[in-house]
């Protein structure tokens, strides 16, 4: 009796406490830099996948209890009771590291997330928020802080500079608030889905899940969560107060984030995912039709679904249209470039792309210089595809310049590209 | 970009048409032809005959009938395969709805053809005498579209029907009710909730079960219907409802006539007279003249008159009043030396991947003053035209690549009067095909000014937003745009929905009740929203209530009053078009049998006007020409509903000459009714 007892005490104990730790520490860990409804969001869903299937379980048949703790420590007991580890282990040696470095499936889904997120992030750098140019050689003129923020590719094989809209002309683009607002309605369940769930929109074009598509999935959440570690350094070097600082009467009908509204998060996300969710979606076609400029261009499923999840922030009451625009061009940028370094390279020479100029707030229209986006213009699909500095931008990634491709990131995208052949629908 | 564009006058074109053939026609599925309204009858060649132009639509290939004009060069006639007869698809001679009988028109889409309430008491052989599916793949008989008769009909209800049952997916793909294959295809039989099969079970639906429901009654009521084509060829704004309203209208009476012809023992005279028919169109534009001189409603003057002149058993037409009360789509202004010129401000919605269209009527004019109206149009993205008037009877001038004005002298048409109109047509604000020209959404600004020195007594001037639907089979991305204005007030102080009127006990004046008065109110009225296929004598125009107080429901729309010879400017009567504040809606068959479904508006006030009507036609005597018309039911309402205050107070604009009764509950009671 007096044995027993201590062993559920401490079993219990020790179960309940590592199982909390992992899950909430992943949920938020994530979703702090994300804003909490995305962060509970996955934290949750992940929890939920786990526990589910035995052999996703954090144990080999189920999730991590106190009870069941206490069940191994009693069975241990039984089995077992003394035992000498200076006797050889009746076991062998199952992980033979240093043969394939890239060989990451001995490891569960989150942990291989983290590592391909890493490498991947790695890849890249951010910059910002610009330099302090002191006074001219001659002593004139006064000092001047020159702008810049943006992403280039470690390898320099790609680099994306954009200026940031000043106030005044946000305050401008409060009249697509106003008239967005309209939509609200209509809108609604789009709008809440959308603050922790993109995939599952594309999953609705194309088939996505645990089955088939368990590395593709891998790899979308690994470049979402990528584009978002970089979105929100690009967005604390911008740092631009969102709708509801310029007009009270905004009022937003989901939490409003506290990062910068441009550039758009959701815009950086949706448009690197419908980037690679169509490279994915023609591996038959020739390298031009796979680029995201011919995806927009022909106005593409997955980049309709990408304007609309951007537009629906708008409607919502929590970005401005030029927030979506620019974010759409980075997002596409970096859905490229991230494919190119893990070995999908569509286009072959690398380029900068600099925004900087191309946000003009004299005037409401871009009238003239038609790379120029002016505070009166709506972000539309197929207005996006009219700014030259899209093709540009687009052509921006060219192939890595290191010699080879990172295994580990190769690996895991020829996992995903091969659930692309289905071979169990042939004729 | 600053010119004016004149159309050389070769008819009545509308100018809705001239943009649809220029921006909308690329846009379509391949494979349509434009329909006119040759081979009609002689109905349709009458009225219709000359000026056609106005009433043309596109049809999808299959549903042509290609062999028609041949056809008709040989001197057939388009009722010629009515008849009683052997051959497959003709009448038994007892299939022939007796002397006595009203037969009962609809035209509206998804109508239940297999539905039990639409069924005599065996349960498998229906009341409809012949349903023509415009878009379903031509039969060779009609100039378009298949028609059944109720021999086909019944063979199909029997061959579907297993164990009793009807399996009603398959008798609707037989039937070509659903169209499951074209992308643009009708659906909407398929769907719930259908808005025919609930028009007409309030029209005409009886529950063949009830012991107090005989055959003899049933048979009493025939039906006719006409499934509307699919959205696509109706048209976003709804132009081309008319050109298909108007061959529904002349089958519904052409199959009528020809049917009462057949009836044995009839001497010559008696062959004539033909059937009692109260069609129910619950259908309707936002946008329009409202002074009697829609195609369609001239269509349907014609015919009613004709038919009384000629002795012709009735005919009576029943229509909406419209649910755009609360839409903010009608604006007015008056201009004078004093004020020359008004901006109104339309605000196009974002994301809208159809047109968008407002309409700008002068008041009547005189012959000598055809274009006494200016315009100035500015997108909200800056781009704009001069303060400009147009040339000639018709003319066009782009504003930018997205939008264009046409301006148009419309001549007097029968009672009418002469009038100026002005269509400003913007592109879709969304498009996802390339090269889909896109329009900026926003606020548009449309300044209207008199020209100088032209009507110096003043000139009122009417806008009103065009109807804007989505064309696809289930879509809602067709955003209806408004009329924006500071004084219009959506809900009052104390949050309450603003309606027309304030429905007091107190005897207050029209005047004293009235929440929008123009010169405090503003602009854009509640009053002149009535239906714009509504302004005529010759139908029963039916508004909406509620039954528990009598309440008029807000969306119900307003008339403005008569301003024009022949148009009422008001709707007839109202009927219940909802059963109490936390009843909204009336209760009725769903599109399968067995079913019962809410739906909420005025065409199922409509519906409820068209079964009185059939009632009180019952035994017509020839000489009786009063029965049914908009004057009779004005009366009958009075006496119905004095409108004494009690029940609230209703006024004539919103609500007509009075209130009528629903059905009973105990026909179908809701939840907790007995």
């Amino acid at each position: 009796m007096v044995a027993s007892g201590r062993g559920q005490g401490r079993g219990q104990g020790r179960g309940q406490g590592r199982g909390q730790g992992r899950g909430q520490g992943r949920g938020q860990g994530r979703g702090q830099g994300r804003g909490q409804g995305r962060g509970q969001g996955r934290g949750q869903g992940r929890g939920q996948g786990r526990g589910q299937g035995g052999l996703a379980g954090d144990h080999a048949g189920g999730a991590a209890s106190g009870l069941l703790s206490a069940a191994l420590t009693s069975t241990h007991g039984a089995l077992v009771s003394n035992w000498d580890p200076s006797k050889t282990s009746d076991l062998p040696a199952i992980i033979n590291y240093g043969e394939d470095s890239a060989e990451l499936a001995y490891l569960e889904d989150q942990n291989r997330a983290s590592i391909l997120i890493t490498q991947l992030v790695s890849k890249f750098e951010v910059e910002g928020p610009g330099t302090l140019k002191k006074k001219g050689d001659k002593g004139k003129g006064k000092d001047k802080f020159e702008y810049r923020a943006g992403v280039h590719i470690r390898d320099g094989s790609g680099r994306f500079l954009v200026g940031r809209p000043s106030v005044e002309f946000l305050g401008k683009q409060l009249v697509y608030l106003r008239s967005y607002a309209d939509l609200r309605d209509d809108r609604l369940a789009e709008i809440l889905e959308q603050t922790d769930d993109l995939l599952s929109f594309f999953g609705a074009i194309c088939h996505l899940d645990m089955g088939r598509r368990a590395h593709t999935l891998m790899l979308l959440d690994v470049v979402q969560t990528a584009v978002v570690q970089l979105e929100m350094l690009i967005k604390h070097h911008c740092l631009r107060p969102r709708p509801n600082y310029l007009a009270s009467q905004v009022q937003p009908i989901i939490q409003t984030p506290d990062h910068s509204t441009y550039p758009s998060g959701h815009a950086m996300e949706s448009f690197a995912l419908a980037t690679v969710i169509h490279m994915l979606m023609t591996p038959d076609q020739e390298d031009k039709k796979r680029t995201a400029q011919w995806g927009i261009e022909n106005a593409a499923l997955p980049f309709r679904l990408a304007a609309r999840i951007s537009a629906n922030r708008t409607i919502a009451g929590v970005h401005y249209p030029v927030d979506s625009l620019v974010g759409a061009q980075l997002g596409c940028f970096l859905g490229q470039a991230m494919m190119a370094q893990m070995g999908m390279a569509i286009v072959k020479d690398g380029t900068e792309v600099d925004l900087r100029t191309a946000l003009n707030d004299k005037d409401g229209s871009h009238g003239e210089n038609v790379n120029e986006y002016g505070a009166g213009d709506d972000f539309l699909l197929s207005k996006f595809r009219d700014y030259p500095s899209l093709g540009k931008s687009l052509a921006a990634v060219g192939a890595p310049k290191e010699k080879d491709v990172d295994p580990i990131l190769s690996a895991a995208l020829d996992r995903a590209l091969d659930e692309w052949i289905d071979t169990a629908w042939s004729k | 970009m600053s010119k004016w564009t004149t159309i050389p006058a070769t008819g009545d074109i509308s100018p809705y048409i001239h943009w649809w053939d220029a921006f909308e026609r690329p846009r379509f599925p391949q494979g349509t032809v434009d329909l006119t309204q040759a081979g009609f009858g002689e109905n349709v060649t009458r009225c219709l005959g000359k000026g056609s132009g106005d009433v043309r639509a596109p049809l999808p290939v299959d549903a042509i009938n290609k062999g028609y004009a041949t056809f008709l060069k040989e001197g057939g006639h388009w009722v010629a395969g009515i008849e009683v007869g052997k051959k497959k698809g003709q009448f038994a001679a007892d299939d022939l709805p007796p002397e006595d009988a009203v037969v009962i028109g609809i035209i509206d889409a998804a109508i239940a053809l297999g539905h039990q309430r639409f069924m005599f008491k065996d349960g498998l052989s229906t009341r409809f005498l012949t349903a023509w599916q415009m878009a379903a793949s031509s039969d060779g008989a009609l100039p378009y579209g298949q028609e059944l008769t109720k021999p086909q009909i019944d063979a199909l209800i029997k061959e579907h029907t297993k164990g009793g049952t009807l399996d009603e997916d398959a008798f609707n793909a037989a039937a070509n009710l659903v169209d499951l294959i074209n992308p643009m295809g009708q659906r909407e039989g398929n769907h719930a909730v259908a808005h025919g099969s609930h028009v007409l079970d309030l029209a005409a639906g009886f529950d063949p079960t009830d012991a107090n429901v005989t055959d003899k009654m049933l048979k009493r009521r025939p039906i006719i219907a006409v499934n509307l084509p699919n959205r696509f060829a109706i048209g976003s704004n709804g132009i081309f409802l008319e050109s298909f309203v108007i061959q529904a209208i002349a089958r519904i009476v052409a199959v009528s006539d020809k049917l009462w012809s057949q009836r044995k023992g009839l001497d010559k005279k008696a062959r004539a007279r033909g059937y009692p028919i109260v069609i129910n169109l619950s259908y309707g534009l936002h946008a329009g003249p409202k002074d009697g001189s829609m195609a369609v409603e001239r269509f349907i003057t014609d015919l009613v008159q004709s038919r009384a002149k000629d002795g012709k058993a009735p005919l009576r037409v029943v229509l909406p009043a419209g649910n755009e009360n609360q839409d903010e789509g009608h604006g007015v202004c008056t201009l004078n030396a004093k004020t020359p010129s008004h901006v109104f401000n339309w605000r196009v919605m974002p994301e809208d991947q159809t047109p968008n269209y407002l309409e700008i009527w002068s008041d009547a004019l005189t012959a000598d003053t055809p274009l006494p109206l200016k315009i100035k149009l500015t997108a909200p993205d800056g781009t704009t035209s001069k303060v400009t008037v147009g040339q000639g009877e018709l003319s066009y001038l782009d504003v930018g690549p997205f939008s264009r004005i046409y301006c148009q002298v419309r001549k007097g048409q029968g009672d009418a009067p002469p009038r100026q109109r002005y269509l400003i047509c913007v592109a879709p604000t969304l498009a996802y095909e390339p090269g889909t020209q896109t329009a900026p959404s926003g606020l548009w600004q449309v300044e209207v000014s008199l020209d100088k020195g032209a009507c110096p007594a003043g000139l009122d001037v009417f806008a009103y937003v065009q109807s804007d639907q989505s064309t696809r089979p289930a879509g809602e991305n067709g955003q209806l745009s408004f009329l924006e204005h500071e004084a219009y007030e959506v809900t009052d102080d104390d949050g309450f929905e603003v309606d027309t009127y304030r429905y007091t006990r107190d005897p207050l004046t029209a005047q004293q009740a009235d929440r929008e008065p123009l010169a405090t109110y503003g602009p854009v009225q509640r009053k002149g929203t009535l239906n714009a296929i509504a302004s005529l004598r010759d139908a029963v125009v039916v508004a909406g209530h509620r039954v528990s107080d009598g309440r008029p429901a807000s969306y119900s729309a307003t008339g403005a009053g008569e301003r024009f010879v022949g148009a009422p400017g008001s709707p007839t009567l109202s009927y219940p078009s909802d059963e109490g504040p936390v009843h909204p809606g009336l209760l009725a068959a769903g599109s399968r049998s067995g079913t019962a479904v809410v739906m909420q508006g005025t065409s199922f006030a409509t519906a409820l006007a068209t079964r009185d009507i059939a009632d009180l036609l019952q035994g017509w005597k020839p000489g009786d020409a009063e029965a049914g018309t908009d004057k009779a039911m004005r009366a009958l309402a009075q006496q119905t509903d004095p409108n004494d205050g009690a029940r609230g107070r209703i006024f004539p604009f919103k609500s007509g000459a009075g209130r009528m009764p629903g059905l009973p509950n105990q026909r179908m009671p809701r939840y907790g009714q007995n």
